[in-house]
């Protein structure tokens, strides 16, 4: 039994000596952190982003600020990897989040979630605004407070096309929705897959909704201020020529067996297929997968030729409550919303501006831009989720979407389900 | 032989504590604390983030009770369970047969025994990128193959019908090589001396197989399903690599800790998590795993040594 | 019996005397069915290599082919715009620690439970297994308080120690295979007055040292593949894994299609250097171990 406790005693012991040493260099570490102010602002920040495609914003972000306060220090992680929102819920709850970080606006619950326990910081009375428009502050707007600043960029949806296979084939950018459906079916007979898709919901949508906005423009105008239901006949009769386009084999005979959005990006980049419907954010992924690849992009035609954009406004950072730094993190917050901010950020990772006062930063954008006329529609599912009890129509669409490609469910049935959802 | 297997009583003494006392502090710390604090928020409705109340049964009856749940998630749990038979009666006795074939030393033994483990070294994050890389309608390898043989190419993980066999192939290439190397050197330790004999008594191959190895290796086979069982309850890594987080084609690559991970974190842009009835989904199944596991130990217990 | 005696036993009886010709013939045929199932390994891992050569607009055009111009490009960006041999280093320390630490606990556990007749040895021996039945997920929130409160969060140290305690596998293992090892060595050794600790070190863990070292491997490949757990508990630069290197590289596969082949590959290339160095050191345990019974 002596033996027993004096074992005890040096394994107790040797854990304390172990935490103590580990206290110890934390302790460091954290002294290195707290600012000494000479002057102007100084001290650290620490960044989280969810996506490596937004690296070169952070960045180029950075680097600005330092250009007006060079004694802040700012690191930033990329958290992505689908487990952003749970690191992120995780590190907030126990108290070691990041001074800054990405949250997707009202789009999901998880900001609102964040705000409701007191985690964000109100930026009402502490940035200026001024440069954002009143579209991207609905995004960063959780009852009457603003918990985040957005970008004045469109996080909208193109469909992409190969030029030198229109070209050696001789296929023109059609210019009403019947072209277009004419296009598929020809590209479709000269042997090549027309369209790039993905089985996964969002992939799906990113596709679904501007031909959604093809097919009937006028009810995807009247979805801005949901003076339509968000189960319509349009709705479901665009839903159907999916699954029809599906089954006539436009998307490729095993296009079930792409999952994810980077194989159906592969399709496109490799010239397996003709057009490839999805965001404007890809366009960088594209041209860093294959930087050999000559391609376009052109808004999906309604039937009298009108064309425009579907999208959102992009939801920016947000501060941490707990923050050390709250100084630094403001004027940072600040600089963002900024004209310079915004400039640095959208052109730094290809976003396509929602305003005239910021140039697009290469080609593709500038045409991805053109392409919509100037019209912009709202995004279905953006209705489904604000117009249903804590976004559970959203939640069900998401579930069940691909369903009505494999056979499991009619097109009927999923609307009807999201229907009684609906507010 | 017999010798060996008679076994005298356990050793009375004190001293086991000296042997078990760190480990349990350790695992206690660090692995169980976690863990039965981790389940007990599966009776809250703790969304992740800030406080949360205990609400009892509630999550258990929604899992057992809700339309749209429940039948998602038993489509998981039979997924698993399928998953438990080919471990039962495909993969485990494949892994002996493998391991007792590198035992009798057939010829090239060392280069077989290395590439039957390197895919083992290889994470699971890299298997789904070779997966990609091979199994993609579009660019992968396997279409390719088939096209300039001139045979249909196949969706592979896009066919609800292939996709879970396929899993299954994968899961022998990648993760067979844990139970081939436990099975091997617990040949190993059977003594040599009762292997020469048998040999100068002229049995064959078959009858020292049936007779000696098989009974002998028990322990590590006991063992060794012990483990594959409560893994194949648990798999996780290889489905959510080959098939997402939505359980691939029309739920075939569902299984339980992939729902579990859905409903706990919400799936990509959707980011709807709820802590509390993720952790229920677990509390399920490790009532599943322990009632299988007691009853899989009474059954193995019988060709235990000590019995 | 001697080492000498035995191999020389098993020379005279090994050899054609005994196996047949149809037997050597079996045998020949099912080695060349597992060299032939072994192509499909050395297929991916070479088509990965040569895919590592190409420049990414050959790699995107021509993904089956052969290499139009051989490139090292992918692999200088990667040595040098990323720190791989800090995470190299980070991995090694993790997984060197934390397999030592694991395979010494839970044998020293297992030892116990199988050797020793105690209440509650059973609910203790199924204790030790609830480890494995949980999703790493459900205890990583609580995981991660922990390691907060005690300041190992961030630190290479705390997750040692989460995974010393992973001792559920190992124990599992090691109970089985002591209760194989006939007690007359120990009884002998007790005579002579050795403390039990004293036989453990000195007698049983040299004569298991097959199943250790195969535990150890296992172990550490487990360790050395982990993502999760550094992912969530190591959120540093400075303390980040290879493994969560790469999967930070192959989730990026679209944009860093060549550099994820290269990434991949350096990832491969210690795990076989170590693989081979420790299965020389696993048949000589076999072979160089005292013999029981």
């Amino acid at each position: 039994m002596k033996k027993f406790k004096k074992l005890l005693a040096i394994l107790l012991s040797s854990v304390m000596a172990m935490s103590l040493i580990a206290c110890g260099s934390s302790g460091s570490s954290d002294a290195e952190d707290s600012s000494e102010l000479e002057g102007g602002v100084s001290g650290s920040l620490l960044i989280w982003e969810h996506d490596y495609s937004y690296e070169e914003g952070i960045e180029a972000l950075i680097e600005g600020f330092n250009e007006l306060y060079p004694d802040v220090e700012i690191t930033y992680l990329i958290r992505g990897d689908g487990d952003y929102d749970s690191l992120l819920k995780t590190a907030l709850q126990s108290g070691d989040g990041p001074d800054i970080f990405w949250t997707n606006g009202t789009a999901t619950s998880t900001m609102p979630d964040l705000v409701d326990n007191g985690m964000i910081v109100d930026l009402t009375d502490v940035v200026d605004m001024s440069f954002i428009s009143e579209d991207a502050l609905n995004v960063a707007t959780v009852d009457e407070g603003i918990y985040n600043v957005p970008w004045m960029q469109m996080d909208t949806r193109t469909c992409y096309y190969n030029k030198d296979m229109f070209e050696q084939n001789g296929w023109e950018i059609p210019t009403t929705f019947s072209e277009f459906v004419t296009l598929m079916e020809t590209i479709y007979n000269s042997g090549t897959t027309p369209v790039s898709m993905a089985l996964d919901s969002w992939c799906l949508l990113f596709a679904y909704e501007p031909i959604l906005a093809g097919y009937d423009h006028e009810y995807c105008e009247g979805l801005s201020d949901y003076s339509v239901s968000a189960t319509d006949t349009p709705v479901r009769e665009a839903m159907q020529l999916m699954v029809d386009w599906a089954e006539a084999g436009y998307y490729g005979d095993n296009w079930t067996g792409v999952l994810d959005s980077s194989s159906q990006i592969l399709a496109f980049t490799t010239g397996n297929a003709a057009m490839f419907i999805d965001g404007s954010w890809d366009a960088s992924n594209i041209s860093m997968n294959n930087p050999g690849l000559n391609y376009g992009a052109f808004a999906i035609p309604s039937e009298d030729g009108t064309t425009g954009l579907v999208g959102t406004e992009a939801p920016g950072f947000s501060i941490n409550t707990e923050s050390q730094n709250m100084e630094a993190a403001e004027l940072f917050m600040n600089y963002c919303a900024s004209k310079e901010g915004q400039t640095a950020w959208i052109q730094a990772i290809g976003g396509v501006p929602s305003t005239t006062e910021i140039e697009s930063s290469s080609e593709i954008i500038q045409e991805i831009s053109d392409s919509g006329n100037g019209n912009t529609y709202r995004s279905w599912q953006n209705v489904l989720s604000n117009y249903s009890d804590e976004s559970e129509a959203s939640n069900i669409w998401a579930d069940d979407f691909t369903k009505i490609f494999t056979g499991e469910m009619t097109v009927d049935e999923l609307c009807d389900e999201i229907e009684v959802l609906m507010q | 032989m017999s010798g060996t297997m008679v076994r005298k009583k356990h050793h009375k003494s004190r001293n086991y504590r000296l042997f078990i006392l760190p480990a349990l502090i350790f695992y206690t710390v660090f692995i169980a604390f976690p863990i039965v604090y981790g389940l007990f928020l599966g009776f809250t409705d703790w969304s992740g983030v800030g406080s949360f109340n205990i609400v009892g049964l509630k999550n258990f009856i929604t899992i057992f009770t809700d339309e749209r749940f429940t039948p998602t998630f038993f489509n998981a749990l039979i997924n698993n369970f399928k998953y438990l038979i080919c471990v039962w009666i495909i993969i485990t006795p494949l892994q002996y047969l493998l391991a007792y074939l590198l035992y009798l030393k057939i010829p090239g033994r060392k280069y077989i025994q290395f590439m039957l483990f390197l895919p083992q070294v290889i994470s699971s994050a890299i298997v789904g990128f070779f997966a990609t890389l091979v199994f993609d309608p579009n660019i992968g390898f396997a279409n390719s193959l088939l096209s300039t043989l001139g045979l249909e190419e196949s969706a592979w993980f896009g066919d609800p019908n292939m996709a879970f066999k396929l899993l299954i192939i994968v899961i022998i290439w990648q993760s067979t090589g844990t139970g081939i190397m436990i099975f091997y050197a617990n040949f190993m330790d059977i003594s040599s001396d009762v292997m020469e004999a048998s040999k100068v008594d002229g049995c064959t191959e078959v009858q020292r197989f049936f007779h000696i190895m098989l009974p002998m290796s028990l322990p590590a086979a006991s063992s060794n399903i012990t483990m594959s069982t409560i893994w194949a309850l648990a798999i996780f890594d290889l489905p959510y690599m080959l098939g997402g987080s939505e359980g691939g084609v029309s739920g075939s690559l569902d299984f339980d800790n992939i729902v579990f991970y859905r409903y706990t974190f919400g799936t990509g842009l959707n980011g709807k998590s709820d802590m509390g009835f993720g952790a229920a989904i677990c509390v399920v199944m490790f009532v599943i795993m322990l009632i299988v596991t007691v009853i899989q130990n009474r059954v193995l217990a019988r060709f235990d040594y000590n019995s | 019996m001697s080492k000498k005696t035995k191999k020389a036993r098993g020379s005279s009886t090994s050899g054609t005397g005994v196996m047949g010709t149809g037997q050597k013939v079996v045998r020949g045929i099912i080695s060349v069915i597992l060299i032939l199932y072994s192509f499909i390994t050395i297929f991916v891992v070479a088509a990965t290599i040569m895919n590592s050569f190409k420049t990414q607009g050959d790699l995107v055009t021509n993904f089956v082919g052969l290499p139009k111009e051989f490139s090292l490009a992918s692999y200088i960006t990667i040595l040098t715009e990323d720190n791989f041999l800090l995470y190299l280093r980070n991995s090694l320390i993790l997984t060197v620690c934390g397999t030592t630490g694991c395979i010494i606990l839970s044998a020293m556990a297992a030892y116990g439970i199988a050797r020793y007749s105690f209440k509650g040895k059973e609910i203790l021996s199924n204790y030790f297994l609830i480890g494995m039945m949980v999703p790493i997920q459900v205890s990583i929130l609580p995981l991660f308080l922990l390691l907060r409160t005690i300041g190992l969060l961030n630190n290479l140290l705390g997750l040692i120690l989460v995974y010393i305690s992973g001792i559920s596998m190992s124990c599992l293992v090691f109970q089985k295979f002591f209760r194989t090892i006939p007690p007359a060595l120990e009884e002998a050794a007790r005579l002579d007055g050795c403390h039990d600790m004293t036989i453990f070190f000195k007698i049983i863990l040299p004569i298991t040292k097959p199943t250790i070292f195969t535990m150890a491997l296992i172990t550490a490949i487990n360790e050395w593949n982990d993502f999760y757990m550094p992912m969530v508990l190591l959120g540093n630069e400075n303390v980040k894994t290879l493994t969560l290197a790469i999967y930070q590289y192959v989730n990026q596969f679209t944009r860093y299609m060549s550099q994820s082949m290269a990434a991949v590959v350096i990832t491969l290339v210690p795990v076989i250097i170590v693989y081979f160095a420790f299965s020389s050191q696993i048949i000589e345990g076999m072979t160089g171990g005292a013999v029981k019974g």
